[in-house]
């Protein structure tokens, strides 16, 4: 008897490994041939492709900011902050603020440079004010509960701050004049290629932050304690460390990137609603699960791939650009059915298993 | 005996929902002492050790280190006032290195030179530990493993050790040397308390022991006498 | 007071009424003096209606009853006192007042009551601008015609998005509520489209200031009208002005996935190519997205003189200013009625400077007629937002008259008015003198005769080219 269930069980785990493997074969093949298509004929010239690709880092290394917000929380209390969106949303709501008004005061005038800097101050802080209170009164409450509950509390929360933003803030477009800060409009001319100066801001700064933030998780004290509490919570507290603190600081964290990923938003599309943050939210939580969610180095990497798939999937594939949010969640989809723990998620799961 | 003991354990009462795990335990350890707590599986060896250090918070009873009392201390606060503990099945940190387990055993202290002593006391004790500093915890043998527990223990320079079952799992041999660090340990100036079922083996190396049965200290004597204690000898060293 | 539980608790009103009895359920006996207990009550005949007190009327009604008296059952004919609540959706009930026949209904309105006339735009959101715009319109023309026969017109005010989604909700609401006669809306081609199979349904017409979109009258339903031009027109003037005008021989055509986006894009295409110009590419975009650089990265791969973008102002704000970022800095940018407000030149800060879009302008109009409007317009709400007012006035107007021209008054001194009179009544318009031109309607419900203007931004502001 037992002998043969275990056969069965095997030739089943074996029939669903090779549909699986013909599946992806021929995913693949479908693609490639595409792709393959794509350059042969020619469609496109090079400029194309390497504008693509550069709109595609400025967006990768947005969504990879935002995507490390959900996986921080991820790894250390295991639910998806839902309202990590609003959070990005309240960020760029409070730069504009302050950008507005120090136009009309006439700052901006006399100190371009400060007035960036404080912008991006002014939206971080207020997004880890956001973040902070989020989770003392939406999630901390909810610690012991069933981790469904925390999920539908922070969907719970992303309404409520989006509908809280509209009513506070009304409905119409807040617009980030970038033409008239200097240093931010226009842009680098390399050949053919001409890149936005909000891109290279992007870029630049998002790099740093990310090379600061490895440093931080891998190198500091409060990185270290940081995993620790990922890993086991009581142990960590036998170490002296105080749990709680370090959530909510996790918290800040993450929330602190989503502001600058906000701030960076409206500089560089410049149209602010209480909905901006709803899209990159989701899609930085399809990047976070795409590197493995709770996975520091497979958020930045998910970012960026998903950044480069959407601006680079269509030119590649030959399809118009409207699919971009198709091949986004396609993308997904594919994840979760080949590799569901993620691109670099897989030994993690394993032997948490 | 007129100084206070280190530890004092009265009439704890701990539970896990509405369920009864310790009913009335009351234990000391003095100043240098190494003190046995043996008991069956389930007994409430491991729940005694939690509620000391604040992860399972006792319903009723005292606690006092050093004639403060504990109750109401946060559990990360407990450590800050000499309690360490090597918790049952050892819980190092998988995904961290062994340096670095080894640094959050000394999160709370900020005297660097002392701690540098500590790590270098740490890998003097345990060698292998230092060949290994920067291999990830999860990948280290079981005894490694142990020997980080206990050196990161002991990175937190406790005034009390509470060890739970730290031979489990580990063969005669490791045993052996894992024992002879515990004295050696005791032999620098920790108190400590230590919780097995290996009973013959904590009785050699303790001073007094107590016995719990079902939540309940039934025993309490010195280290020699229980070991020659027929009721302990028939339930807790048949084997040997 | 009275038996709740009696025979007419729980039985269907339609088979009350098919029986010939206008009594409904929610009951309250009124004449009920000893403690009997009803075993069965049987209505027979109404004699007569003895109150009209706001909403219900009190009937006296004559009613066969088994009663079981001392064990006995007894079987006697009664007459009761029943209220029942007026009746506005069934006709039937009014048959007795006036013989009416309209094939699409009536709507009665009683005396002291008021024409109920929708108007649908956006209030909220990005375009709540371009909403308040028309609405201020109609508002103008409610104002100036208060009443039809002496019955006070009232218009219901409604947001219904540029959605489907919204628009089907309003559609909704007012296909249930029976004294609707008529919608001045909507705005949008988007929202107007979905809402007007429910219209076409509940025998609603519509009359819509600004649903430019071709598919929106192509489908054929009756209750669609609008007194704006059909996207035809000004797509394919818009392709005359690109090429003849701006110079342009190579477009790029860029759509926000509405129908009217999409629509006036393929419009442009088909009159541009017939025209001898090239189109270089034919993309969507998604509302409410921020980032269309890697849409227009591809099309720049087209080098096209100019991009031609039906949408509406967000998302057109956005293009003027991310087309400079990918090598289409010296592609035209050329947008319609969707764009042509302040909140798009204001949105793109300043990168809006020399794009052009087309505009409903007053063709054949009355210029005393029109400077007049625009001169109480600015009076009562000041500078107009959006292209759309006069439209608006000129189709609640429409819909008045035609109100005025489909109802009677009845000897009970209410109103009736018949539904498909009034939408024939609206497309009997023919050389009407509206302040946005002359309108005259097709057999499709198309009335805007529309001359299509040109504006380009200069010096942050819409002027004339
Ligand atoms: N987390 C828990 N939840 C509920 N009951 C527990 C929990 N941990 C231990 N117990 C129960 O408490 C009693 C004592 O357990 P424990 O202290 O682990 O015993 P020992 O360490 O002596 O083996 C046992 O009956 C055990 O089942
Ligand atoms: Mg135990």
């Amino acid at each position: 008897m037992a002998t043969t269930s275990t056969t069965v069980g095997r030739s089943a785990a074996f029939s669903k490994r090779a549909f699986l493997t013909i599946l992806g074969v021929l995913i693949g093949a479908v693609l490639a041939f595409r792709l393959g298509q794509t350059i042969y004929d020619q469609v496109w010239g090079p400029e194309v492709w390497i504008r693509n690709l550069i709109n595609g880092l400025a967006l990768g290394a947005v969504y990879a900011l935002i995507a490390l917000g959900y996986t921080l929380v991820y790894g250390i209390l295991f639910m998806i902050n839902f309202a990590h969106g609003e959070v990005l949303m309240l960020g760029a709501m409070a730069g504009f603020f302050v950008l507005d008004a120090s136009i009309n005061s006439g700052f901006l005038d006399y100190n371009t440079l400060l007035t960036i800097v404080i912008v991006f101050i002014a939206g971080m802080s207020v997004a880890v004010v956001v973040g902070v209170l989020l989770e003392r009164i939406a999630y901390r409450p909810l610690r012991g509960a069933p981790r469904l509950v925390p999920l539908i509390s922070a969907i719970g929360a992303s309404i409520f701050l989006q509908n809280a933003a509209l009513q506070a803030f009304g409905a119409n477009v807040k617009i980030y004049p970038t033409p008239q800060i200097t240093g931010l409009s226009g842009g680098q001319r390399f050949g053919d290629v001409f890149v936005a100066n909000t891109s290279i801001m992007i870029m630049v700064l998002a790099i740093i932050t990310m090379v600061a933030l490895v440093l931080l998780v891998n190198r500091s004290r409060f990185g270290k304690a940081m995993r620790a509490v990922a890993e086991d919570k009581p142990t960590a507290q036998l170490m002296g460390i105080d749990v709680n603190r370090i959530i909510l600081l996790t918290f800040a964290l993450g929330s602190l990137l989503a502001g600058m990923a906000g701030v960076m938003l409206g500089f560089h599309n410049r149209q602010v609603t209480h909905m901006v943050g709803f899209m990159p939210g989701l899609k930085a939580f399809t990047a976070a699960v795409l590197g493995g969610i709770g996975n520091v180095p497979g958020a930045m990497l998910g970012g960026f791939f998903l950044g480069l798939a959407e601006s680079l999937g269509p030119t590649a594939f030959q399809i118009p650009s409207a699919y971009k949010d198709v091949i986004a969640f396609g993308l997904l989809v594919l994840i979760l059915i080949f590799r569901p723990t993620g691109l670099m998620g897989e030994r993690l799961s394993r032997e948490r298993a | 005996m007129t100084a206070p003991p280190l530890l004092e354990v009265r009439d704890l009462h701990t539970y896990y929902d509405n369920i009864a795990a310790l009913r009335g335990v009351s234990l000391t350890v003095s100043e240098g002492e190494i003190v046995a707590l043996i008991g069956a599986n389930g007994a409430g060896k491991s729940t005694l050790l939690k509620s000391i250090t604040g992860l399972t918070p006792p319903r009723q009873g005292e606690i006092f280190m050093e004639g403060r009392r504990l109750n109401g201390v946060p559990a990360h606060a407990v450590v800050r006032l000499g309690v360490a503990m090597v918790p049952e099945g050892r819980q190092i940190f998988g995904r961290l290195s062994v340096y670095e387990n080894l640094e959050m055993g000394a999160f709370t202290r900020t005297d660097t030179d002392a701690v540098q002593r500590s790590f270098d006391r740490v890998f003097e004790l345990f060698p292998r530990l230092a060949e290994r500093r920067e291999q990830i915890g999860g990948t280290l043998s079981g005894g490694e493993q142990q020997m980080l527990a206990i050196g990161r223990a002991i990175m937190a320079a406790p005034r009390l050790l509470l060890l739970d079952e730290p031979s489990m799992g580990l063969a005669p041999i490791l045993v052996q040397q894992i024992f002879r660090t515990i004295r050696e340990i005791n032999r620098e100036g920790a108190s400590i308390l230590l919780v097995e079922q290996n009973a013959n083996a904590a009785l050699s190396l303790a001073n007094r022991g107590y016995v719990l049965r079902v939540g309940q200290i039934v025993i309490e004597d010195a280290a020699e006498a229980l070991k020659e204690n027929k009721q302990v000898k028939e339930a807790y060293l048949g084997g040997h | 007071m009275g038996n709740k539980d009696g025979f007419f608790t729980g039985v269907s009103r339609r088979r009350l009424l098919g029986g010939g009895l206008t009594v409904t359920g929610g009951v309250v006996l009124a004449a009920c003096g000893e403690t009997k207990e009803v075993i069965k009550e049987v209505p027979v005949e109404v004699i007569k209606e003895v109150e009209v007190a706001g909403e219900t009327v009190v009937k006296e009604v004559e009613v066969i009853k088994e009663v079981e008296v001392a064990g006995e059952t007894v079987v006697k004919k009664e007459v009761i006192e029943v209220e029942v609540p007026v009746e506005v959706e069934v006709p039937v009930e009014v048959e007795s007042v006036l013989v009416v026949n309209d094939p699409w209904g009536i709507v009665t309105v009683a005396p002291g009551d008021t024409i109920k006339i929708g108007l649908v735009t956006v209030l909220t959101g990005d375009l709540a601008n371009l909403g308040i715009d028309i609405r201020n319109g109609a508002e103008l023309a409610f104002d100036e015609f208060p009443d039809v026969k002496g019955f006070a017109v009232e218009m219901l005010d409604e947001d219904g998005q540029c959605s489907g989604e919204g628009g089907t909700a309003v559609a909704n609401k007012f296909a249930a509520n029976p004294e609707v006669v008529a919608v001045v809306g909507h705005m949008c081609s988007g929202s107007s489209e979905p809402a007007s199979v429910i219209y076409e349904r509940a025998h609603i017409p519509m009359v819509s200031p600004s649903s430019t979109a071709v598919s929106f009258t192509a489908r054929g339903l009756d209750v669609t009208n609008r007194v704006c031009w059909n996207d035809r027109i000004q797509g394919t003037a818009a392709a005359d002005f690109a090429l003849n005008t701006l110079g342009a021989t190579t477009a790029a055509m860029i759509h926000d996935q509405s129908s009217y986006g999409e629509g006036l894009v393929q419009v442009f295409q088909g009159a541009f190519e017939e025209l001898g110009g090239e189109v270089t590419a034919f993309e969507g975009v998604t509302v409410g997205d921020k980032d269309f650089r890697a849409v227009l990265t591809t099309i720049a791969d087209g080098a096209p003189d100019l991009l031609y973008f039906g949408g509406f102002q967000g998302e057109g704000a956005l293009l003027v200013a991310q087309k400079n970022e990918v090598g289409l800095e010296d592609a035209i940018f050329f947008g319609a009625d969707g764009i042509n407000s302040q909140v798009y030149i204001d949105s793109a800060a300043g990168d809006a400077e020399g794009s052009y879009s087309s505009f409903a302008d007053f063709g054949e109009t009355d210029a005393d007629l029109l400077a007049g409007f625009l001169e109480r317009y600015e009076e009562k709400f000041g500078e107009p937002q959006g292209p759309f007012n006069a439209h608006a006035y000129d189709a609640a107007a429409i819909i008045i008259a035609a109100i005025d021209s489909a109802s009677e008054l009845a000897a009970d001194g209410s109103l009736i008015i018949r539904r498909n009179a009034v939408n024939e009544a609206i497309r009997a318009n023919h050389g009407y003198q509206g302040v946005s031109g002359v309108i005259d309607f097709n057999a499709i419900g198309d009335g805007g005769q529309g001359t299509v203007g040109f504006q380009i931004v200069a010096d942050n502001a819409w002027s004339a080219v």
